[in-house]
């Protein structure tokens, strides 16, 4: 019995049909008995006939018994009055005690002084080891369950503390969530300064850059202004090529600074009305939209969880590719959005350039360009901007294509009714 | 009857703190490119400004501004050593500051005003866009706003 002990004790609680399956299961002759009794001697398992028995007193005889000592064996009757050799011993944490008992008839004659203490012996060793069975299963029980929720804790990123195990195998597995618990504090606060410091680098090599490049520019366009008429064609050539390329640097340092910016998280707990982050947008490229002459369809949008600056950053950049990457044509765009599995999909048609299918992932890189910037001009951060917005709202970001007939760029926002907190 | 600077009939005295020497030309080319009425004063770091404000060695002789540009990134005593030696200064507290920077980040603007800087502005790339930003800045601070009278 002692071998399966703990199985029996994997609950915290050892309720009541445990106790009783824990005394089924020790090999007691038929006419035997074996019982759990609380304090007040009331029976709360019973292996024989446990539905009868539960919730009545023991004999007052035990009862009597049972006040005076720990343990101990004595004569009694069974409720059906039949004469009984009754063992018993009290646990000191919990006052319960555990009794077996043998029917008195079946040895009675037999039986001289000396066999009967062996045999009461045997009995109160009996009592013994079933006690002993239940102390050990509630102590693995309790420190089972200490041991999980430290392991739970360190799941869920918290900081654990160490309850006291009471076997040794239980101390060092909580030992061990303890220095796994430091050791995913220390990586923890190390991510933290990173990210920090990478940020802090950010802004100083924005700063650091945009600074020269400030005078670059300045000086140029005094140039320019100056003394343009000091020069020949050439010589105005060679400023007008000075000039495009510092705009290209101080639009690059723009948008690195917007993508490392990125990385602070979004405040995902605004109700954004995609009609409203849409129109914004349509704001902002009002004069590349009356440029090209392009048709922009929008269907009505949904109200979705996030950062609507971020949003109006996202379908900006979406919006502006597909009016940049027409070839000539006159764009067409759509915008829609529908619901699948509690997520808003949106979509972005354009009737443009289209994408080969082998580029169709790599899109979202960063500084990955499919063209020169004498084809189309621009930087490579736009759709890697867009992709961390989204993954920062929870979503996914992708795109379908055909080349030359266009391309659909979609991505998932978490739904405003759906609660996601 | 007290009113705006440019109706005293006096002239502006505009310090400017940066230690970017291509960025103090630009300043003037832009000034001078608006024909604004104003005259620069320039030093090239925190030291010099505190010595500039306080006429100590060797600017003596020196006026005290009406408005000072600060830019916040310079070496040895930097922009916000001297904000708050200015703040806690009895006889330069109320000295109108101007943050003239090229860098936007939401700590250093958060950290600027919280020392007591009267306005944060990040100066344009575009050398037309920011001759335009300045001619608006002194426009309010001389023709427009009151400032502390320290002629008496």
């Amino acid at each position: 019995m002692r071998s399966n002990a703990p199985a029996y004790g994997l609950s915290a609680s050892l309720p009541i049909e445990q106790l009783r399956a824990l005394l089924v299961a020790q090999p007691l002759p038929p006419n035997w008995i074996s019982a759990i009794v609380d304090a007040n001697g009331t029976f709360i398992a019973h292996a024989q006939e446990h539905e009868k028995i539960v919730g009545m007193k023991a004999r007052p005889a035990l009862l009597a018994r049972m006040a005076q000592v720990k343990e101990d064996s004595v004569e009694s009757f069974k409720l059906d009055g039949s004469p009984m050799f009754t063992a018993f011993s009290r646990s000191s944490i919990s006052n319960w005690s555990v009794i077996v008992a043998m029917p008195r008839a079946a040895l009675a004659e037999q039986l001289r002084q000396s066999r009967w203490l062996i045999l009461a012996g045997t009995l109160l060793l009996l009592a013994a080891s079933l006690l002993l069975a239940w102390f050990y299963a509630e102590r693995i029980a309790r420190s089972i369950h200490g041991l999980s929720n430290q392991a739970l804790a360190l799941g869920q990123g918290e900081r654990i503390v160490s309850s006291p195990a009471d076997f040794l195998e239980a101390q060092q597995l909580g030992l061990a969530f303890e220095h796994a618990a430091d050791q995913l504090e220390r990586a923890k606060a190390a991510l933290v300064q990173r990210n920090l410091d990478l940020q802090q680098f950010s802004f100083v090599a924005s700063h650091d850059l945009r600074s020269p490049l400030r005078s670059v520019k300045g000086l140029l366009t005094l140039l320019q202004k100056r003394h343009a008429g000091a020069l020949d064609a050439n010589g105005r050539e060679l400023i007008a090529r000075a000039t495009g390329a510092v705009d290209q640097m101080d639009q690059l340092t723009h948008d690195l600074l917007d993508f490392a910016r990125l990385e602070s998280p979004a405040r995902l707990s605004e109700a954004v009305d995609c009609n409203q982050v849409v129109a914004s947008t349509l704001v902002f490229l009002d004069a590349a939209i009356a440029q090209s002459g392009a048709q922009i369809e929008v269907e009505p949008l949904p109200v979705v969880i996030g950062d609507r600056g971020q949003l109006i950053q996202l379908f900006q950049n979406l919006l502006a590719n597909a009016l940049k990457y027409c070839n000539g044509r006159t764009p067409i765009i759509r915008i829609r959005a529908q619901l699948e599995t509690g997520k808003w999909v949106f979509e972005v048609a354009d009737n443009g350039i289209g994408i080969e299918s082998q580029h169709l992932q790599r899109i979202f890189e960063v500084f990955k360009r499919l063209h020169t910037m004498q084809e189309y001009p621009g930087n490579g951060i736009g759709l890697a901007i867009c992709q961390r917005i989204v993954a920062l709202h929870g979503g996914q970001i992708g795109a379908r294509s055909e080349l030359g007939r266009g391309s659909i760029f979609y991505f998932s926002l978490p739904d405003a009714k759906a609660d996601t907190t | 009857v007290i009113q705006p600077l440019i109706k005293q009939g006096r002239e502006p005295v505009v310090l400017l703190v940066e230690d970017n020497a291509d960025h103090v030309f630009l300043t003037r080319a832009a000034i001078d490119d608006k024909q604004l009425k104003l005259r620069l004063e320039h030093v090239d770091n925190g030291e010099k400004c505190l010595a500039f404000l306080r006429q100590q060695s060797p600017y003596e002789a020196a006026a005290r501004p009406d408005l000072i540009l600060l830019d916040i990134h310079m070496p040895c005593m930097d922009g916000y050593e001297v904000m708050q030696a200015i703040r806690k200064d009895e006889a330069l507290c109320d000295l109108p500051v101007v943050i003239l920077t090229t860098s936007v980040n939401d700590l250093e603007v958060k950290r600027m005003y919280k020392l007591g800087c009267n306005s944060y502005l990040v100066k344009a790339v575009d050398f037309a866009v920011f001759a335009a930003e300045l001619h608006q800045l002194f426009a309010y601070w001389f023709e427009l706003v009151i400032l502390a009278d320290h002629s008496k």
